[in-house]
């Protein structure tokens, strides 16, 4: 049977969250947390896993899964007697290769998967061999126990007794189980007095033909009629069930992308709602307003319960790096131990691939920044390097640093090697070593110990962390440590913003990015090249300021009284002067489609209550504007 | 006739293969459950015909859910739905009260078969 596109679509979805579990569990033994548990649902997952592809038609996979799976079940079979945590290579290449062709299985071809099951083999004979004496003299006082128990019954001469050959399908599937059936079946209806053979023997070697005593009032051919209509029949053994342990509520699995479809519908309710509210507030109708005001804070209420299920503690990403920690080390031969802190910090659901692109820093730290063993002795540290991830929630924003204790980077060489390669003119650069670093023609190739291959990670971790409004700063000693500095805001979809007044148009900025807000005149600016220069306080501090109209192309008055935002993106601080200050508000962010061309200086849009758009300032096109006019 | 049926799996493919064949089988699926404890919630709420169980889930495994099942209706008829390589849990199952079994990759004849001879 081959299922629709349809049940296709839920089979790799599916895939995908077994996949997840896998890798948890797997970082969960790396961490030695309930190892026993985390093997079950291991090989839980690799059950389905089996299930689901051979009933998909991916017999190469299912084939794949079931070995793994015979695999665990051994290593938790003598789990008390090796170190299981040494053996989880077959394990991982299992979880690899699915994880490869994940989105079409039908890509994986035999021979990979071929190679890999004789790998698994080896392994389970390995481990059986190891232990089988052992567990051949275990087995074998336990079948003495058994054989004196089950001592055959010899009073088959009672009435009503038939005694029955009964064969059945050699090739059938579990026959054992089957003739279990058939025992039940027969217990409708009758007495089971013996079974030959023994059910320990009949269990044990898929015997297909066995003899029942049954007494019953049946005659015997109407006996032989109801068995021939079934399979066949055996004896009873009474097993005692395994006490499953009650765990907490079931998880839904929800993708981010419904999640915000809902948020998004919710933040168009409170607008809708904001809007009878300024209608109904001219009618003086006390009963109407309690009622607008009570289900004000029901969609409040609803906003936070999302925004709670939005919420997933930042541990289960951390998990996720153990594992390309684990890579990097193998091929890198150096130690470095990775540290985390603060695990049960909650951040939405949406950042999660921007937090899991985070692992490029670390895999950077110890490729890079972490030095081999000899050279951290040389230098008088500790052979072994350290790599810390921490994370702390901060009311609206989540600040993530990662740190290691490495040799540096060190700057003044940094900009010497941009400066010849042409990508900054002098030393004083309105670039960061961040863009530099990132800029794609930025090259350390002939010098690997200085900062080699940083790049490639690093901008696509800065462009995931400025696509969620956040921000990345870094700062470094050399020979002592390189820490990067993430802040993004808590939740994507409600942010808090200044709604400011530009040449005419209200626009909002996120208040993450803001550091200051003042009201200023227009002759305290001093003019500088395509901007001005403002005396922040009176011991000299000056910074640079541009036009909030200059960049968004639009007239403005250039009235004495204005205002100025000013920003910090964590390379630069700088202001933008804006027409009016107008409000600090909540506002409900909703990314504009792909098909508009991008508008410089907007990033997002939002309704306002009025039911009119109000758009975003991208405050990184502000910041590149400022590099150029500066 | 009641041909009501009740899907207990975890894995959401398996249960969309499932009613598919039940569903083109005449039965109507009442219900699906994702674990053992859904299972009884569901049974209790719908009293189904028969019940598909899978047996290695989450939370609360088929064994536990099909004796729990036999204890609140010792007329239930619950199927297992196994893997290969799973028969003593479903000897377990058996023992437990479930009537019949099947095994993974489904056969659409084999389930309508077994549904069948266990209501006939």
């Amino acid at each position: 049977m081959v299922p629709n596109s349809e049940i296709m679509k839920l089979f790799y979805k599916e895939l995908n969250q077994l996949l997840t579990n896998i890798q948890t569990a797997l970082t969960d033994i790396e961490h030695n947390r309930n190892i026993k548990e985390q093997f079950t649902t291991l090989m839980r997952n690799f059950h389905t896993i089996k299930g689901n592809s051979h009933a998909a038609g991916f017999s190469v996979v299912g084939e794949l899964a079931h070995k793994i799976e015979d695999y665990i079940v051994n290593l938790i079979k003598y789990s008390e007697k090796i170190d299981v945590r040494s053996k989880l290579n077959p394990i991982y290449q299992t979880f690899d290769i699915i994880e490869e062709y994940k989105n079409d299985l039908s890509f994986l071809q035999d021979y990979k998967a071929r190679l890999l099951y004789q790998l698994i083999e080896e392994e389970n004979i390995n481990i059986t061999n190891q232990f089988a004496e052992t567990a051949k003299e275990e087995e074998a006082s336990a079948e003495k126990e058994e054989d004196f128990k089950s001592a055959p019954a010899e009073e088959i001469t009672e009435k009503n007794q038939l005694r029955l050959v009964i064969s059945l399908n050699k090739n059938c599937n579990f026959p054992a189980a089957r003739i279990q059936v058939i025992l039940n079946r027969c217990k409708e209806w009758g007495k089971i007095i013996n079974i030959e053979p023994s059910e320990k023997i009949l269990f044990k070697n898929q015997i297909t033909e066995f003899r029942l005593t049954i007494q019953t009032n049946d005659s015997l051919t109407e006996c032989i009629t109801k068995i021939k209509a079934l399979p066949d029949v055996v004896e009873v053994r009474f097993s005692e069930l395994k006490e499953v342990k009650p765990s907490e509520s079931t998880k839904l699995q929800i993708e981010s992308r419904e999640i915000n479809k809902i948020t998004d519908k919710i933040s168009e309710a409170i607008i809708e709602k904001n809007r009878i509210f300024n209608i109904t507030a001219e009618f003086n109708n006390h009963k109407l307003d309690a009622h607008i005001h009570k289900l004000d804070i029901l969609l409040e209420e609803i906003y936070d319960n999302l925004l709670e299920v939005r919420l997933v503690s930042i541990g289960t990403v951390f998990e996720q790096y153990h594992y390309r920690v684990r890579q990097v080390l193998e091929s890198e031969k150096k130690k470095t131990n990775l540290e985390e802190h603060g695990k049960e910090t909650l951040i939405d659901q949406t950042h999660m691939e921007c937090i899991s692109n985070l692992v490029h820093l670390i895999t950077n730290a110890i490729t890079h920044g972490i030095e081999s063993p000899e050279e951290r002795i040389n230098n008088g540290k500790s052979e072994e390097g350290k790599v810390i991830v921490s994370a702390e929630g901060q009311k609206d924003k989540v600040i993530i640093t990662v740190e290691d204790d490495g040799r540096g980077i060190d700057e003044q060489k940094i900009k010497e090697k941009a400066i010849k390669q042409g990508i900054i003119e002098g030393f004083d650069t309105n670039m960061s070593i961040l863009d530099i670093l990132s800029h794609p023609g930025f090259s350390t190739k002939e010098d690997v110990n200085l900062y080699a291959g940083r790049g490639y990670g690093l901008s696509s971790v800065i462009k995931s962390i400025h696509d969620i409004n956040g921000i990345i700063e870094l700062q470094s000693e050399t020979d002592k440590f390189t820490r990067f500095t993430i802040t993004i805001p808590l939740t994507i979809a409600l942010i808090r913003a200044v709604i400011v007044n530009i040449g005419g148009q209200d626009f909002a900025i996120p208040i993450t990015h803001i550091k200051r807000i003042l009201l200023i005149k227009r002759s305290e600016l001093v003019p500088e090249r395509n901007g001005y220069h403002y005396d922040i306080d009176s011991e000299g501090n000056k910074i640079f300021c541009i036009e909030g109209s200059y960049v968004l192309a639009l007239m403005s008055m250039k009235k004495e009284e204005c205002g100025l935002i000013i920003l910090d993106t964590g390379d630069s601080i700088f202001g933008i002067i804006v027409d009016k200050i107008l409000d600090e508000r909540k506002i409900y962010i909703m990314k504009i489609d792909h098909y508009f061309n991008p508008v410089k200086g907007v990033a997002s849009a939002t309704i306002q209550d009025d039911g009119l758009p109000l758009l975003v300032l991208d405050i990184f096109d502000f910041r590149k504007a400022v590099l150029m006019a500066g | 006739m009641n041909n009501k049926v009740l899907i207990v799996d975890d894995a959401i493919f398996m249960r969309a293969l499932l009613k598919d064949i039940l569903t083109n089988g005449g039965y109507t699926v009442v219900a699906e459950a994702s674990n053992g404890r859904e299972a009884i919630e569901q049974y209790k709420k719908h009293k189904p015909v028969v019940v598909l169980m899978d047996i290695v889930m989450p939370d609360m495994d088929g064994i536990e859910a099909v004796k729990e099942i036999m204890k609140y209706d010792s007329n239930a008829k619950v199927i297992m739905c196994s893997a290969l390589g799973q028969q003593p849990l479903v000897l377990e199952a058996l023992n437990a009260g479930a009537k019949e079994f099947i095994i993974k990759p489904f056969q659409a004849e084999k389930v309508l078969s077994s549904i069948n001879s266990i209501l006939s």
